[in-house]
């Protein structure tokens, strides 16, 4: 049950109103419900959100890791490549294009999911990850591609670190 | 061919600077084989990348073919070393993964060379240097003579004007390392010119000069 108070209503009648209702059980005000439910949800986003954060961060550091790891270990090909008459230039955009490849991929298989989200909700499969109905909008697409782009600048970090002051023959003359 | 001026190189690491050449001064002629020496640290390898354009310079002048290659931008530098310097390293710097046919095509791919031809050119290299049958195996199936004719093969492949060798028999034993300097003297003989960074005596006795360097000045030069 909701009392709403008529805007004219006078103190005294609410304080009336207000003393019948104790009498007769409890009540809680406007103010009390919306604190009670803001408590609910932070409490619920505690319980919920450590695992998709958790996932998050893992996916994360995995995704800059192997693409840094990839990066690495393909610049001894790309050593080769700049002997035989490939521009630094052209090495670089190489590099950068192999990275943004895998950038593109994840960002694809997610674009993909959000479309498909509703389909999944609609016919249950959803269950088997969350008890409740999410919502998934398409601005969530938006999100993706600046996490993907993201994850890609801090990608690339690593290898334009080590080739932006020094030439691919250097860095391949160094001994690990 | 090679003109090298006043030519300075500074390294600069972690705030202390290291000058790896100072002030050298050298001419290479067309068609000559020149031996480089000196112990390690002496700047033969920083003088090799200079010549070979894949380091900068900070002072001085360095014309190959009579053009100031370092005027050059990014692409047309890498369109000299594309079609005017061949590379044979130490440690081969090949695709491993690859072919020895496929590492032999690699410099066409970067230039206008017609997919048809290729196949015939890079052939026709690996035959020169008599590892025609080793086309169709992975280089890391090679073994490590084979693997220095398969990148002797792949620096002739585009008939360069200079070889440049970074201590070609570093990694091989005295009997294939003599065949490799056989091989490279062959192709001197032939007009390339043939320039090799070595400490090794005997590698040098191939060479018509012999340059030494120490502490990145030339110290001894016939033709001084």
């Amino acid at each position: 049950m909701l009392v709403r108070f008529k805007e004219n209503s006078s103190l005294a009648k609410r304080q009336q109103v207000l003393d019948y209702l104790s009498k007769i059980g409890s009540y809680i005000t406007y103010d009390e419900l919306i604190a009670n439910s803001d408590k609910f949800i932070l409490n619920m986003f505690n319980r919920r959100l450590p695992l998709p954060i958790f996932m998050l961060i893992i996916s994360t550091f995995s995704f800059i890791s192997v693409t840094a790891l990839a990066v690495n270990s393909k610049l001894k090909d790309y050593r080769v490549y700049f002997l035989c008459g490939c521009s630094r230039k052209k090495c670089m955009a190489s590099i950068f294009s192999a990275v943004g490849l895998v950038g593109l991929l994840s960002g694809l298989v997610n674009t993909l999911y959000v479309f498909l989200y509703p389909f999944l909700l609609r016919n249950g499969y959803m269950r088997y990850i969350t008890d409740s109905d999410m919502a998934m909008e398409k601005d969530m697409i938006l999100y993706i591609i600046f996490y993907i782009l993201l994850c890609i600048g801090l990608s690339l970090l690593i290898p334009l670190s080590r080739i932006s002051r020094r030439t691919l023959i250097q860095i391949y003359g160094e001994k690990p | 061919m090679i003109q090298i001026n006043n030519l300075t190189k500074t390294y600069q690491t972690k705030g202390n600077a290291f000058t790896a050449l100072r002030h050298i001064d050298l001419h290479i002629r067309c068609g000559e084989s020149v031996a480089v020496m000196g112990r390690s640290g002496a700047g033969k390898t920083t003088l090799l990348n200079i010549i070979g354009c894949l380091d900068r310079f900070d002072e001085g002048e360095y014309l190959l073919d009579g053009e100031s290659v370092f005027s050059l931008r990014d692409g047309k530098q890498s369109q000299v070393r594309n079609e005017k310097i061949g590379f044979v390293l130490q440690d081969f710097a090949l695709l491993g993964h690859k072919t020895a046919l496929f590492n032999v095509m690699l410099p066409m791919y970067f230039d206008k060379t017609p997919s048809s031809q290729m196949k015939k050119k890079a052939l026709s290299a690996l035959k020169q240097l008599g590892i025609l049958d080793q086309s169709k195996k992975k280089v890391s199936q090679l073994s490590g003579g084979q693997k220095q004719r398969v990148a002797i093969a792949r620096a002739i492949v585009k008939q360069p004007k200079v070889i440049l060798a970074d201590e070609p028999t570093g990694a091989l034993d005295s009997t294939t390392g003599k065949s490799i300097m056989e091989t490279l003297m062959g192709l001197n003989e032939q007009g390339i010119t043939v320039v090799i960074v070595t400490h090794d005596e005997f590698v040098a006795g191939f060479c018509h000069r012999k340059i030494i360097l120490s502490d990145g000045k030339v110290v001894s030069d016939p033709e001084h």
